[in-house]
């Protein structure tokens, strides 16, 4: 009496796993407050703290730089923890009563990533706001400018977020969990031009920098509301982050469907 | 002492008699780990619909590996099953849309309250939200929840969770509930009232359920059938009572007053008991029906002019037929042994 194949509305659940994850961020006031104010410690402390306006390549004040690159780190840090909600959720049991819904597995996976895309962008648009507040150069913001920044970031946020929520899949340990996001991030945040320019740096740095995505969110993002020169044409970073976002989601969401039903 | 009294009352759920296909059908499943671990070894069953059916096995023999199974959390090595009339592995989400599971662990979100996790849980099993909203209510009464109900997870009691669980389970009407150890670590209330809403289930929506328990007189009371598991493979099947007839009946220990007359071929002529056997002063009595068989006794050797000094009935449990089909268990000293295995009734004279 086999019955016929069932279909479930798409994305089913989508919209349940998306709210109580983001629930789950801005109602504890603590973990929601901190992931704001960090950021602006450091283009505070990077930005206003350092006479390092003589840096050669800028073609803005250091903190306008700075101010841009650092929403990158934001996207970054948000991405690395994106994969520990994961890790806890396993830890509790409540993955595993996910898994025997019928809401489909990639839309578990995909809803991990989705929420963190949101969860990015408002920190993205806030350390805006507060960098606006504190001097970051704006004359040549526009509405196009933002967009194509916030497109920049979004590209980045959604690569990055679905690596973690794979590795996140990967370790059911706490403990592995935290040791690949401080292994991968601060490195991949200095070999960035986030915090300086390529030019600045040795020769073999620069082609790391070169190779890292989070260097064609900045400057993507740079060109966009700064008007800087950038490190490649604008087109270029938008196709190279393109290319990594859909890259890395596509092998993600595969990997952690296949380590999802063993 | 006609053969037609020695008979084994019938299965409930005979498979002979069952009308229509099983609701779970399991068919040859094996999961097998990487080093040749065989966790469920060609393992084949069926479970009829209605029915509350008992998994039963020591820590580690493959009980949780067949329910990860038959709930698509993992992916058999060989064999399948169909659950509900789907197959676990083409058809995983038809399977997933008419079960409910409750598992060991509390899979309830603590951040959210009791009422929230239930429209969270029908979300995900695509329940619509009005409906959700309806069967939250209900079901936070059934588990008698609604005071509760407004209340943050984390501010639950280890009781109240499970039953938070087990309401979780059922949000989508599911045909066939699973439930894992269920009553794990729970006071004696708890348990009960666990059992009493299961029970109720089965009553009123024609539920199949399919558990795993450790503690053998709750399997005893409340399933239908139950089946053994040992070394991933089972090793039997069938209704409490039947299992406990395959032991050979209730024991009856009988001492009366005037040691050098024997009264065994007395005793045996009675209709209920099947075998009687003489130590020292005392007599055991093997009997398909102890209690009756034992106020029987009692009377004819009173009509017969004898004193009954002592009468003890033993009813074997289906811990024993565990143990004896497992043979695992650390085996318990002398004195505590009639307290670890069955019930029994003691009556001085």
């Amino acid at each position: 009496m086999q019955k016929n194949q069932v279909q479930t509305r798409l994305f089913q659940g989508f919209g349940a796993l998306f709210e109580r994850q983001v629930k789950d961020w801005y109602k504890s006031p603590v973990l929601f407050t901190l992931t704001l104010i960090q950021p602006a410690i450091w283009i505070i402390l990077y930005g206003k703290s350092f006479p390092l306006s003589s840096i050669p390549g800028l073609t803005s004040s250091y903190f306008s730089f700075l101010s841009v690159g650092m929403l990158a780190f934001v996207v970054l840090f948000a991405a690395v923890y994106s994969g520990m909600n994961i890790v806890f959720d396993r830890q509790s049991g409540f993955l595993k009563k996910m898994l025997v819904t019928s809401t489909a597995r990639g839309t578990i996976v995909i809803s991990y990533v989705i929420a963190n895309l949101f969860k990015a962008l408002v920190q993205v648009g806030i350390l805006i706001l507060v960098a606006v507040a504190l001097g970051m150069q704006t004359a040549n913001i526009t509405a196009a400018g933002l967009v194509g920044a916030f497109a920049a970031e979004a590209l980045l946020a959604i690569g990055l977020s679905a690596f973690f929520t794979m590795v996140g899949v990967f370790s059911a340990d706490p403990n592995v969990q935290l040791a690949v996001m401080s292994f991968i991030s601060l490195p991949l945040l200095f070999a960035s031009n986030s915090l300086f320019p390529t030019s600045s740096m040795p020769t073999w740095l620069q082609y790391v920098a070169k190779a890292n995505p989070l260097s064609y969110a900045s400057d993507a993002a740079r060109q966009t509301m700064l008007g800087a020169t950038g490190m490649m044409s604008l087109m270029f970073d938008f196709i190279f982050l393109a290319v990594f976002a859909v890259v890395l989601s596509a092998l993600s969401i595969m990997l952690s469907l296949k380590l999802l039903s063993k | 002492m006609s053969d037609a009294q020695k008979q084994v009352k019938p299965f409930k759920f005979p498979p002979e008699n069952s009308v229509g296909e099983p609701v779970i059908n399991v068919l040859n499943l094996s999961k097998t780990y990487k080093p040749q671990i065989k966790a469920v070894d060609n393992s084949s069953l069926q479970v009829y619909e209605g029915e509350i059916f008992g998994f039963l096995g020591p820590n580690g023999a493959g009980k949780t590996t067949t329910i990860n199974m038959l709930t698509t959390l993992l992916a058999p090595s060989a064999g399948t099953a169909q659950v509900a009339g789907y197959d676990i592995i083409t058809n995983a989400s038809g399977v997933r849309q008419s079960i409910g599971v409750i598992q060991q662990d509390n899979t309830t979100d603590k951040h959210m309250t009791g009422y929230e996790n239930l429209i969270f849980t029908g979300r995900l099993q695509g329940v619509p939200t009005s409906l959700a909203q309806k069967r939250a209510v209900e079901l936070l009464e059934l588990v008698e929840l609604s005071d509760a109900a407004k209340r943050k997870v984390e501010t639950y009691s280890g009781g109240m969770r499970r039953r938070l669980e087990i309401a979780c389970g059922l949000v989508n009407t599911p045909k066939v509930l699973f439930l894992d150890e269920p009553t794990l670590g729970l006071d004696v209330q708890t348990r009960s009232a666990i059992w009493k809403y299961v029970k109720s289930l089965k009553e009123e929506n024609a539920m199949t359920l399919f558990l795993t328990t450790h503690y053998m007189e709750e399997a005893d009371s409340l399933c239908d059938r139950i089946a053994i598991i040992d070394h991933g493979q089972i090793i039997a099947v069938g209704s409490p009572s039947d299992l406990k007839a395959k032991l050979g009946g209730d024991v009856i220990e009988l001492g009366v007053k005037g040691k050098e007359k024997d009264l065994s071929e007395l005793i045996l002529a009675l209709p209920l008991v099947k075998t009687v056997t003489k130590e020292n002063s005392v007599y055991r009595i093997k009997a398909e029906n102890g209690e009756e068989a034992a106020l029987a006794v009692i009377d004819k050797l009173r009509a017969q002019g004898y004193f009954v000094t002592k009468i003890l009935v033993n009813k074997p449990s289906l811990s024993e037929v565990y143990l004896e089909l497992t043979g695992k268990a650390f085996r318990e000293e002398e004195q505590s042994k009639s307290e670890f295995f069955g019930k029994k009734m003691n009556f001085e004279f």
